[in-house]
């Protein structure tokens, strides 16, 4: 684990909260990325992450410090997320709706507001992020801890639960996935066309 | 852990026909970096012989690239402080209960054994320090007899060496050295120790291991007497009759409780023994009528007319008919002396008080009592005949116990005991 976040756990559990507002300003910018790209919902995702925070918090007596830190909470986040969408099921009214509109998730009223929404700039951000919205949520789960984020295949595997296999094979479907939605015109088995700015010529078709 | 979008599924699934899953798993790996040792061989292989999997590879590279080059949310101002708002009050503390449970009977056994350890090496220690300074104790009058006398012949030792003095005769009769005055300013001014013989070397005092028990006063010793238990076949032998003896000079009266596989078993034993050293038993109506029809029920034979020896004999007696007869008739017995519950007992089995507690005084019997002429006769005659009464009672809760004043035994019993002699023990035997 590493030697700041040590030492800093430790005044925590010494009764110093100082050091805990160090470790929130730390990581909160890297939780928040991953729980926005993962729960498509801004509103959702920062309180998710606060909640996140203060279950780590009431926790972290019981954190052996076998793992790194930032594991920990993306593993605590992910519970604390799938908590937010059994709750937010109930709300959703099934009459009158749309046929795109349907499902379990209500409308993503805060997207707008929140601070990181449409921070993608450019075109191609704005079409590899749609992308990611429509990946299926176990594939953008894999995908976003290993490309946004960076983390290894048992890293990801402990957070999210399942053997390291799993991931592996979920992160296949998923690069695939996100190759299908990139590349829609593509008629029968993958057209990988070029093998180099794959994604302008995704956007020209 | 996420539902499953079935259209993203079907899409993939219809695309991929051209990869095994293995095949994609090598790229997936060699894309992320995580590709092992061994299977490097094989993605090479693999993208030398297939330009798609080529094609692929460079395609999960690009789009791994572009998804990490993608801009990163900021935090929104016043989350941390929301944050720290709503922590609790309490600092989070680690759960100390797993790690006592880990450490606890490690804690307890090294406890155990710094305990064992030091006690051991304290005991050994000053008990070695002590036998160490008897030691030169015992040794030092061999070593130098002379300076175990006084002091100053220990002195005239020292100066008759130092100094030339007046001779001393010797033994083998030769003349000594001369004889010179002893010079007692300087004898007074510098006293020197004795050569031969030093005391024993002042043993150090050292915080574990000396001196600590000294201060420890003697215990108050307490001398318990535990009641007496026999077996009945061992009766016989010189050492429980011995034991038997001592305990029944301590006491006047006793309980004898006899334990067999049945009591009539035992009941049986023991009146053929007390038959065979002249035990008149006179049993009980009621209870020779429980006897008759078998009803398994305690017994009790109360005899005052029996001294210690007596009673030992009877004893050996019992033994004898229980090797001869049944073996399991009597086994374990308890010898108790007499209390306060076996006066009760023996009370409300008579309806008289027996003064069980009560040691008969030489003469009792010669007391000027007015005697009617009825007991009198009795009395002599039992005396003159050496009678030994015993009565022989149910030994039932009080209950049920016959009224003893409708008991015409005991009635006759209690007349034929006359009253108590010097020299013997009241017994109550439960047979059991």
């Amino acid at each position: 684990m590493n030697h700041d976040d040590r030492r800093l756990i430790a005044e925590v559990l010494a009764g110093q909260t100082s050091a805990y507002a160090e470790l929130v300003r730390r990581y909160q910018g890297r939780l928040l990325n991953v729980v926005f790209r993962v729960l498509d919902n801004a509103e959702d995702a920062a309180d998710v992450v606060q909640d996140t925070f203060v279950n780590a918090y009431q926790s972290l007596g019981s954190f052996k410090g076998d793992a790194e830190f930032y594991t920990w909470l993306y593993r605590i986040a992910f519970n604390t997320a799938i908590s937010a969408k059994r709750k937010r099921r109930p709300t959703v009214s099934l009459e009158g709706r749309r046929e795109q509109d349907v499902g379990t998730d209500p409308a993503d009223r805060g997207r707008d507001n929140f601070p990181g929404a449409n921070l993608e700039r450019t075109d191609d951000e704005k079409l590899l992020a749609d992308a990611i919205r429509k990946l299926s949520e176990e594939h953008r789960a894999v995908l976003v801890l290993k490309d946004l984020e960076g983390l290894r295949y048992d890293e990801i595997a402990g957070i999210i639960g399942v053997p390291v296999g799993t991931v592996r094979s979920r992160l296949n479907r998923a690069r695939l996935e996100l190759r299908g939605i990139l590349n829609p015109t593509a008629s029968g088995p993958l057209d990988f066309g070029s093998t180099e700015g794959e994604l302008r010529t995704v956007k020209r078709s | 852990m996420f539902s499953r979008d079935p259209k993203g599924s079907a899409d993939w699934k219809m695309r991929n026909e051209r990869f095994s899953e293995h095949e994609l798993d090598l790229l997936t790996a060699g894309v992320d970096g995580e590709l092992p040792r061994r299977d490097a061989a094989e993605l090479r292989a693999l993208l030398k012989s297939r330009p798609d999997a080529v094609s692929l590879f460079q395609q999960f590279k690009s789009d791994a690239s572009s998804l990490r080059e993608l801009p990163k949310p900021a935090a929104p101002k016043g989350m941390a402080s929301a944050i720290l708002a709503r922590l609790p009050v309490t600092a989070p503390t680690r759960p100390t209960s797993d790690r006592r449970r880990v450490w606890l009977p490690a804690a307890v056994a090294a406890c155990l054994l710094f305990t064992v350890c030091s006690g051991s090496y304290l005991f050994f220690n000053v008990r070695g320090q002590r036998a160490v300074a008897q030691g030169v104790r015992d040794q030092l009058p061999a070593l130098a007899p002379n300076v175990a006398a006084t002091e100053p012949d220990q002195d005239s030792v020292v100066l008759a060496k130092a100094k030339p003095g007046p001779r001393v005769p010797q033994q083998n009769g030769k003349p000594g050295p001369e004889a010179q005055p002893l010079d007692t300013n300087s004898l007074a001014q510098t006293p020197k120790a004795p050569e031969l013989a030093p005391a024993p070397r002042a043993v150090p005092v050292d915080a574990l291991g000396a001196g600590i028990l000294d201060h420890i006063k003697p215990l108050i010793s307490a001398e318990i007497h535990l009641n007496a238990m026999f077996d009945a076949a061992d009766f016989g032998t010189k050492d429980v009759q011995a034991s038997l003896l001592k305990e029944l000079n301590r006491d006047p009266a006793f309980r004898l409780d006899l334990f067999g596989k049945t009591p009539a078993a035992g009941y049986d034993a023991l009146q053929k023994a007390a038959k065979a050293v002249g035990i008149a038993v006179m049993v009980d109506a009621k209870t020779q009528d429980l006897l008759n029809r078998k009803v398994p029920v305690n017994l009790a034979m109360y005899t005052e007319a029996l001294t210690p020896a007596e009673v030992a004999a009877l004893l050996a007696e019992l033994a004898k008919q229980v090797k001869a007869t049944n073996p399991h008739a009597i086994g374990r017995t308890h010898l108790i002396p007499a209390g306060a519950v076996e006066a009760r007992d023996a009370r409300e089995l008579l309806g008289v008080d027996l003064q069980l507690l009560k040691t008969p005084r030489v003469g009792q019997a010669n007391d000027p009592k007015p005697l009617s002429a009825d007991t009198l006769t009795k009395v002599t005659g039992a005396v003159k005949k050496n009678d030994k009464p015993a009565l022989v009672l149910a030994y039932l809760p009080s209950q049920m116990r016959t009224p003893p004043s409708q008991s015409k035994e005991i009635k006759d019993f209690l007349n034929r005991k006359g009253d108590r002699r010097p020299g013997t023990v009241a017994m109550l035997f439960v047979v059991r």
